[in-house]
């Protein structure tokens, strides 16, 4: 658990719903965002389009309307009819105004360079007629033929097409009238002023052609604009949507993460820690201090439980070992030996091997507790008992209080030569153990031991009954012997 | 969400618009002394640019209308009175008009010119001709303007462009300023012959000449379903249709 022990701890139940509270705000601000970016970009690129488009549209009018102007010009040039001529400049006139309103010093600079163009054409066409009028004003003065038909010629000739040295031979023979400079003098100016009109129409077409490239790079610039923008927009509305997934995704991840640390693991440790319950040994279950105030209940449960099994089962052990030992020597009892005798029997019988009984009985037991007292009496069983006690030390053997002041050992896998020795050892021991009386220290008591015993190897026959029995006759044997001696069965 | 909403305002106006066709046509107002855009023809019938575009619109719109001539110093006065749902007779957008009427958006534009006689101030700069006897309609943007900028005196207000063209035919007064449509419609007429453009056009934010349907104040759905119609004839290209049939070129 990498996270520390919290003071307070905080409740699953409180916390998660907090944890969902927090999640749900976060994720709404989150879509929220996304949303409000979104719906802005979405703006910006209805804006884009609502700004740029028009403006394309209305420069693809422009181009339209210079293309007009540039038919107006010709239509001008071209015309014959003074009226006609006029109505196409007037309407030009206002065409050619309409870019004045520009919000472009360019082309309205430019639009009223075209304008001043066109007037001048007009005017300059209108004058080339008063001269044409006037030259053919000359020529009626005359009724020669030749002259008429001069005359004729130059009223159907269009002012563009008199030209110095491209006139008809007919004009040849206007030379001899008298008139005739004033007649030339008027077929020069026009045309002279003609080839100022090639000019001037070469120049303003230049001009148009200059403003309607002017245009088209401005509307290419412009829709590439709008297309770079729009680009952006798109680019931006990827990026905010892998940002928004990510957010997501890493919130997820997130409280994984979390619900693993704090909910997944402590659970699986809780539940090791309850199957660890059942092999527990000498100590109770610890486990680690957990997060959630719940789950933490569930952990001081087990380790409580833990507690309460141990303490169940040292009561168990004390019980048993109650029931198996006397109370006053702290040697097994007889139903204790009982078992125990089995046991050994069964397991001498399995290995072939044998097994020695003894019977132990203190000497004038009866007298010696008449004479100072139960409490001596105790004491003496006591002393004997922690003496026997002291040969049953290997595994197998058994010291056990047979009743009243009789002893047993079993003496398992053994010589006989050693049951000899131990029955001969204990009966001395015993005998030169001195007890001396609590309230009077000058009297002492010494007691003697008779011991009867059994050794034989056990086969299948053999009851436990038996031994014991052929161990007691034993004893009474050595009572019979005069006490404080050993005999076998 | 806005789309949606504009939806459903749509489907609102088509059902009022259904409803007020069965109820009553929608009346719109026409002036008639403003050429090419509304004038009176040879046989006494209302025609000109104005009058087409009420037709194509109010078909774009599916609605039946009604057209009344109303006096051009009347005709705001009539729309709030309640006579009359739309004026559509070149109307510009002033703040002032802007307190009686809602404007559709624009659906032509023009520019303000001189008219006179070219033999005697041809080639003037404006600031010239101030001591000149001007005429133009009255509550018109050009009469706004010379207001605003020539000697009041010589200021000569008429009750619509065709009496003041008359005034100059009849030599009552030198200019008339008026829009340069009709201007060019006069200078194409035979009364026209003798007159010419004077001076360059008159670039001023009084002059800002865009003609607007007016719509009656409060009725947000019949002036969205107004500017639904101009965008509808425009794309279908009735508009461009009648443009051509009273002006060479595009006025949009």
């Amino acid at each position: 658990m990498p996270l520390k022990r919290p003071a307070i701890r905080p409740k699953l139940s409180v916390t998660v719903l907090v944890a969902s509270l927090v999640f749900v705000v976060i994720f709404l601000v989150s879509v929220g965002f996304s949303l409000g970016l979104l719906r802005g970009i979405t703006a910006k690129t209805q804006e884009t389009s609502q700004e740029l488009l028009p403006e394309l549209v209305h420069t693809h009018n422009n181009l339209l309307k210079i293309e007009q102007i540039r038919s107006y010009i010709d239509l001008i040039y071209w015309v014959q009819n003074g009226n006609l001529e006029r109505n196409y400049r007037l309407e030009s006139q206002v065409l050619i105004h309409s870019f004045l309103f520009e919000n472009d010093p360019f082309l309205a600079s430019e639009a009223s360079n075209i304008l001043h163009d066109i007037r001048e054409i007009a005017s300059i066409r209108q004058l080339q007629r008063t001269l044409q009028n006037e030259a053919i004003q000359v020529l009626s003065a005359y009724h020669e033929p030749t002259v008429i038909k001069v005359r004729g010629l130059l009223s159907a000739l269009p002012q563009r097409e008199i030209r110095e040295g491209q006139m008809p031979s007919a004009f040849d023979e206007l030379t001899s009238l008298s008139s005739f400079e004033e007649i030339e003098q008027r077929i020069l100016f026009i045309s002279d002023l003609n080839r100022q009109l090639d000019w001037m129409l070469i120049d303003t077409k230049a001009r148009l052609e200059r403003v309607s490239t002017y245009l088209n790079s401005d509307a290419a610039l412009k829709a590439q604009t709008l297309a770079t923008d729009i680009g952006k927009d798109i680019e931006r509305i990827t990026q905010y949507s892998i940002v928004f997934m990510s957010i997501v995704v890493l919130l997820f991840l997130f409280l994984f993460f979390i619900f693993k640390n704090t909910l997944l693991r402590p659970i699986q440790s809780l539940v090791a820690g309850l199957k660890a319950i059942e092999q527990q040994g000498n100590q109770t279950i610890i486990l680690k201090p957990l997060f959630f105030k719940e789950l933490d209940t569930i952990r001081e449960s087990i380790e409580d439980y833990s507690g309460l099994v141990f303490r169940m089962q040292k009561t168990n052990q004390e019980l048993e070992n109650l029931s198996r030992i006397d109370g006053l020597t702290g040697l097994a009892n007889r139903r204790y030996l009982d078992e125990a005798l089995q046991e050994e029997m069964n397991r001498a019988m399995r290995h072939q091997h044998a097994i020695a009984l003894l019977m132990i009985d203190i000497d004038h037991f009866k007298r010696l507790n008449d004479q100072y007292g139960h409490q001596v009496g105790d004491h003496c069983l006591k002393v004997i008992a922690q003496v026997i006690k002291g040969y049953s030390q290997r595994t197998g053997e058994l010291a056990a209080r047979f009743g009243g002041e009789e002893f047993t050992l079993i003496l398992p896998e053994i010589t006989h030569s050693d049951v000899w020795r131990i029955a001969e050892a204990i009966r001395e021991e015993c005998s030169q153990r001195v007890i001396y009386l609590e309230n009077d220290a000058s009297v002492s008591i010494q007691m003697t031991v008779s011991i009867g015993f059994v050794y034989q190897i056990v086969d299948a026959n053999d009851a436990a009954d038996i031994l014991l029995k052929t161990a007691d006759q034993a004893l009474y044997q050595a009572k019979a012997a005069g006490r404080n001696c050993v005999c076998e069965g | 969400m806005r789309r949606i909403k504009r939806k459903i305002l749509f489907m609102w106006m088509l059902l009022f618009i259904s409803v007020s066709l069965v109820a009553a046509p929608l009346r719109v107002a026409i002036e008639g002394n403003y050429p090419p855009f509304s004038y009176v023809d040879d046989s006494g019938q209302v025609v000109g640019f104005d009058i087409d575009i009420t037709h194509a619109l109010c078909a774009a719109m599916g609605v039946e209308c009604e057209m009344v001539l109303v006096e051009w110093s009347e005709i705001l006065t009539g729309l709030v009175a309640g006579d009359y749902e739309l004026i559509i007779a070149s109307m510009g957008k002033t703040p002032e008009r802007e307190k009686s009427a809602d404007f559709s958006d624009y659906y032509y534009r023009a520019h303000s010119v001189f008219v006179g006689d070219p033999k005697l101030h041809s080639k003037k700069h404006y600031d010239d001709l101030k001591h000149l006897r001007i005429a133009t309609g009255k509550d018109t943007l050009q009469s706004q303007y010379l207001v605003a900028n020539y000697p009041h005196e010589n200021i000569h207000l008429l009750n619509s462009h065709d009496e003041a063209i008359d005034a100059l035919i009849k030599g009552e007064v030198d200019l008339v300023l008026s829009n340069s449509i009709s201007q060019l419609h006069f200078l194409q007429s035979a009364d026209g012959e003798n007159f010419d453009f004077i001076s360059e056009p008159l670039v001023n934010e009084l002059l800002v000449d865009y003609a607007h349907i007016a719509v009656r104040k409060n009725h947000p759905e019949l002036l969205l379903a107004v500017n639904e119609g101009l965008k509808k004839i425009r794309f279908t290209g009735q508009y461009d249709q009648i443009n051509r049939k009273y002006i060479p070129f595009s006025i949009y």
